[in-house]
């Protein structure tokens, strides 16, 4: 197994693409932290990993708060020793109109989106993998960070920052043999998509249409790029952000209908 | 689990070619090793086999389409499908670029290019009839960013960094996928050459890099490996690196 006896703490994996992660990470060995803010969802879901014999537990995490990360990483160290691999999936989509965009809708995005992501790797790296001089660290991008999409300036900026932060971090930390890498999912079947259709901005159709693979992409597709990057199996990739998103990033649609307001 | 599978490696005689044969090998793969140096061939099969890989050498000249298309052919007769096609046959003719001989030039788009292209195009009209099949391109770190001497090999690499991307995206919704890997320098004997020329040298390599080391051939075989793989159904269109940082890397 790819991560036996290997500690995985994933952050907002109490459900969608986060759980199919930590899901991975257990079935390959590993003993799974669960970051969450809600922390029922965080113990919930640990709970259905471990009825099914892995080995998951779920703490409380506002990737936004410093103080917040310090603590999730205080306690992981008491009871394992030591983090091998983070990953960084919390995250928040909210749709606006930039010119209506409401300060506080902008400031979460950014605060939990790339902030959150930045806190929660330092800790990570600050107090158990530059101590150690080992580590994998995988943080979930998407397509959006890398391109105009309208009514998503904070989520879209935010995105494109996690690919470098991660570029950045990558270079600075390489000799302590830390790896940093993003994941860059296209449109995944994940509540917060159905969310989005739910709520008549979008319909499967109209991804599946827009994606030259002609399909939406499965939690389990993110969760092996994921799993690959953190593995010894990428032991030369650094700095790197893998699109998994059926081709959709380099791709000119002409028959573009334009998404709905 | 890959028992019955074919793949095609060209140029998969020595360097990195032979170590993704050898990965593809290990899983279970029929590993056909196509190759211009006969002598390379023969040799690389010769290994193979004495590691207990399947493994079978077929000429090609990949600057000449009716090859590759007639492999193709020669090949689904033989065992009946073609799995994944890597297209990993290169060259480095280095020189500055206003005295380049224009023979650096051609045959290095020839080669790494149009040979890319033609050999794509051949393993793809199988392919496409299966509905089934993965295409993984080596480019390099230097269709990426550029430094002296190597505007031939660079804008040939850039090429297949495009076509993978123009490939993926045509031939996506028909089962096929296209993906890409891009080397940082590894230590095989055309960077050896380099640095025995003295373009270039060890320790500049290792200090230009994020993780101060050169890249083992395992590591790019295992991201080609990979990328083939069921693994990552949805991935195509893309190039991935495997650099130790290399492009990340932009302060010096």
């Amino acid at each position: 197994m790819l991560f036996n006896d290997r500690v995985v703490v994933v952050t907002g994996a109490g459900r969608g693409i986060g759980f199919g992660i930590a899901e991975a990470f257990c079935r390959e060995g590993a003993k799974v932290v669960i970051g969450e803010l809600v922390e029922e969802r965080g113990a919930e879901a640990a709970k259905r990993l471990r009825a099914v014999g892995y080995r998951a537990e779920a703490l409380a995490l506002d990737v936004s708060k410093p103080a917040s990360c310090t603590a999730l990483v205080e306690r992981v160290l008491a009871a394992h020793g030591r983090i091998d691999t983070l990953v960084n999936n919390a995250g928040l989509f909210i749709l606006r109109k930039s010119e209506d965009m409401p300060e506080a809708d902008w400031r979460i995005q950014i605060d939990v989106l790339l902030s959150g992501t930045f806190f929660m790797t330092q800790a990570v790296a600050r107090d158990a993998m530059i101590p150690q001089k080992q580590g994998s660290v995988v943080s979930i991008a998407s397509i959006g960070g890398m391109g105009g999409w309208p009514m998503r300036s904070a989520y879209n900026c935010a995105k494109a920052a996690v690919i470098n932060l991660t570029e950045v971090l990558a270079t600075e930390w390489a000799h302590y043999n830390i790896r940093l890498n993003s994941v860059s999912p296209g449109v995944t079947r994940t509540e917060m998509m159905d969310v989005a259709i739910s709520s008549g901005i979008a319909t499967a159709e109209l991804y599946a249409d827009r994606t030259p693979l002609g399909r939406i992409a499965e939690v389990s597709e993110m969760a092996s790029a994921v799993l690959f990057l953190a593995s010894d199996r990428a032991s030369y990739i650094t700095g790197e952000n893998l699109r998994v998103d059926g081709g959709w990033v380099p791709w000119t649609n002409l028959n573009a209908k334009g998404f709905p307001e | 689990m890959y028992e019955g599978m074919t793949v095609v490696v060209t140029g998969g005689g020595r360097g990195i070619g032979l170590g993704i044969a050898r990965r593809f090998g290990q899983a279970g793969f029929l590993t056909v090793i196509a190759e211009s140096d006969m002598v390379a061939g023969n040799q690389a099969v010769s290994v193979l086999q004495s590691e207990g890989w399947a493994a079978q050498l077929e000429p090609l000249d990949v600057r000449v389409p009716i090859q590759s298309a007639n492999l193709v052919d020669r090949l689904v007769r033989q065992h009946g499908h073609i799995d994944v096609w890597v297209n990993n046959a290169g060259i480095s003719k280095l020189a500055p670029a206003e005295t380049m001989p224009l023979s650096f030039w051609d045959d290095s788009i020839a080669v790494m290019l149009a040979g890319t292209f033609y050999c794509s195009q051949a393993a793809g009209k199988h392919m496409l009839t299966r509905k089934k099949g993965v295409i993984v391109n080596i480019a390099s770190v230097t269709g990426m960013m550029h430094h002296q001497d190597r505007v031939a090999y660079s804008t040939a690499k850039a090429g297949i960094i495009a076509l993978t991307e123009a490939l993926g995206v045509e031939w996506a919704a028909r089962g096929v996928r296209v993906v890409g890997v891009a080397p940082g320098v590894v230590l095989t004997d055309m960077a050896k050459a380099t640095i025995n020329e003295g373009r270039a040298s060890m320790d500049a390599f290792q200090r230009r890099t994020p993780m101060q080391r050169l890249g083992e051939v395992t590591e790019v075989a295992e991201a080609v490996f990979y990328l083939a793989s069921d693994e990552a159904s949805y991935i195509t269109a893309e190039t991935m690196r495997v650099d130790g940082g290399w492009v990340a890397y932009q302060l010096f």
